[in-house]
């Protein structure tokens, strides 16, 4: 069978480095610590999007990183935005924000658990706050996984692609629960144009899990 | 297209450990809401399983004690589903799916307690302990968390899977219990109503929470091609993060992928939550597809909103009504709101019943939609 999942970029985004492929873009010089080192990459981004700053940590990683992913390829922005879709996938769901929240839960009696922290206790908000910056509306799904599932990603990409659901689609791995918080983006679209190249399966695993 | 067939299933809630229990008190008009006290907020209704029967049901199955409610309840309920059947679950032409939007969240302050369960809080070890309780293999469970739509959602990506022959079958299990920490957060949204919920009725003020698990097991054995799985769709509404569109933008173009027109829809399962903006957004969505006189209903009035759980309940709610032909009321409607008719049930109809709808929708901008047809 033909594959018909096309590479076309790349970003890394993590507390030292924001990289597309080899090129990079952004260096933590001076060890900023993690929220000086958002500011500094929105800035450079050139965001003007105050929403960012109430957004929780796995958002503002992974809208920062899919920000730096639409410089690189415009096309993103262009076509069918129906037909643009976001996958993502983390090991711990949105477990470093659970906990802020449940400290909000466990203060004294009258006080209000908070309901602006409460949203983001689903981890597919994320794929929301995307949406919003970007108007995707396509396919979307948040996944719980060790490792960066390809053994099922791929094909059901595969199933997306070749039944013309989607022709574009944002995959990716956003974990800011570990000591190295990390979001890696590819955007892998449905045909070559834009210097897209076929992408297998293992190719896909061999760069997320390295 | 391969044909993707719905082989077993299982319901767990406040109603009922099986489906034939659900079906007998949805045709009754039962509910399994009730009004309960809580520590921070005071009263509140909610739909809880009732531990006594549950482990009866666990004595039973033979489930193990080392483990959380929620992941012994989910093991319950997808030995319950496969009861009979001597399906090989370490065959790896089996997948699994598993919805949940908070798994074992309730341990989060206690996780020593959950340490000497050997349980975790990651919600793909949680999927891996229960598949493992059921003798399963070792596929890699994919745990979809979505939010609302999760269990929608997870069957779709059941039929896709088998569709594109990653599976021959695929058992997918979707569970979520009531905890504190949901309970407080849905209170500090306002979102929880002051009694039963009542979804679509013109006075609704909001969700009961419920708490449940669910089984699908899908297939592409032509034995069993009583009920199939006809399409599917998910979108992003990309409008707001806790509130939907108000055009219904993500409802419509979900059904536009999955439905021309050609064969009617003779029923629908909406997600009816019971919030002002959520039904509002639901009737309008219909209204404007032309759907209005489809019949309609939400079935949180009887087991309150299950979050995870809930695609999957009402699939197999949904279901269970067009194989009996027998459309069940949307408990707790009363009287329609004016803005954009449409015809929720207000008594059970005996009706035939060929082709159904279930929609989700949720926090995130997220909808899902997907149709099942009879195969006489």
């Amino acid at each position: 069978m033909t594959e018909h999942i096309h590479l076309h970029s790349t970003i890394q985004l993590n507390s030292r480095m924001l990289a597309s492929g080899s090129k990079v873009l952004w260096e933590n010089v001076n060890d900023k610590d993690l929220n000086q080192s958002l500011k500094e990459v929105y800035q450079l981004l050139d965001m003007a999007y105050p929403k960012f700053y109430k957004m929780d940590n796995l958002s503002k990683f992974g809208v920062l990183a899919v920000e730096a992913l639409v410089k690189v390829a415009p096309e993103l922005k262009a076509g069918d935005l129906e037909k643009t879709g976001v996958f993502l996938m983390n090991s711990s769901s949105s477990e470093e924000t659970d906990e802020k929240y449940l400290a909000t839960v466990n203060t004294e009696e009258n006080s209000l658990p908070s309901p602006a922290l409460f949203v983001y206790t689903l981890p597919n908000i994320l794929i929301g706050e995307i949406c919003i910056r970007h108007k995707f509306t396509g396919e979307q799904g948040f996944f719980v996984s060790d490792h960066f599932d390809s053994g099922f990603l791929y094909p059901y990409l595969e199933h997306l692609f070749q039944n013309e659901l989607l022709e574009k689609a944002i995959i990716g791995w956003v974990e800011v629960k570990d000591e190295e918080p990390v979001a890696k983006l590819m955007y892998v679209k449905n045909n070559q144009d834009g210097g897209a190249k076929k992408i297998k399966e293992e190719a896909m695993k061999n760069w997320f899990q390295a | 297209m391969k044909k993707v067939y719905l082989q077993a299933d299982n319901m767990v809630s406040s109603l009922g450990l099986t489906t034939r229990e659900h079906w007998v008190n949805l045709v009754a008009g039962k509910s399994g809401i009730k009004e309960t006290s809580h520590k921070r907020i005071g009263s509140v209704w909610v739909s809880e399983v009732d531990n006594h029967n549950l482990e009866k049901a666990f004595l039973k199955y033979e489930i193990p004690e080392k483990a959380t409610r929620l992941e012994r309840m989910a093991a319950y309920s997808i030995k319950e589903a496969l009861e009979g059947s001597n399906l090989d679950l370490k065959d790896p032409t089996t997948g699994f799916i598993f919805s949940t939007t908070k798994g074992n969240v309730d341990f989060l302050k206690t996780r020593e307690a959950l340490n000497e369960l050997d349980s975790s809080l990651a919600l793909h070890s949680t999927a891996k302990k229960i598949w493992s309780m059921c003798g399963g293999g070792n596929q890699n469970p994919v745990v979809v968390c979505n939010a609302c739509i999760s269990g929608l959602m997870a069957i779709i990506i059941g039929g896709r899977l088998i569709r594109q022959g990653v599976y021959d079958r695929v058992v997918v299990c979707g569970a979520d219990e009531i905890s504190d920490f949901v309970l407080t957060g849905f209170n500090a949204l306002k979102a929880l109503g002051s009694s039963a919920c009542k979804p679509f009725d013109a006075k609704r003020d909001g969700i009961s929470l419920g708490e449940g698990c669910a089984t699908v097991v899908l297939t592409r054995d032509a034995n069993f091609e009583g009920i199939e799985y006809v399409d599917g769709a998910v979108s992003n509404d990309a409008n707001h993060i806790s509130g939907p569109s108000r055009t219904a933008s993500g409802l419509l173009q979900v059904v536009e992928q999955i439905w021309d027109g050609t064969e009617p829809i003779d029923f629908i399962s909406a997600h009816g939550t019971a919030t002002i903006y959520n039904d509002a957004m639901e009737a309008q969505g219909f209204n404007r597809l032309g759907m209005e006189d489809v019949p309609l209903n939400s079935f949180k009035g009887f087991w309150g909103h299950t979050l995870g759980a809930a695609g999957l309940l009402e699939t197999i709610a949904a279901v269970q009504s067009m194989k009996e032909d027998l459309l069940i009321k949307s408990l707790g409607f009363d009287e329609l709101e004016d803005a954009f008719p449409v015809s929720v049930l207000k008594s059970n109809r005996m009706t035939e019943v060929n082709q159904i709808f279930k929609t989700s929708s949720g926090f995130g901008g997220c909808n899902a939609g997907a149709i099942f047809k009879k195969n006489d």
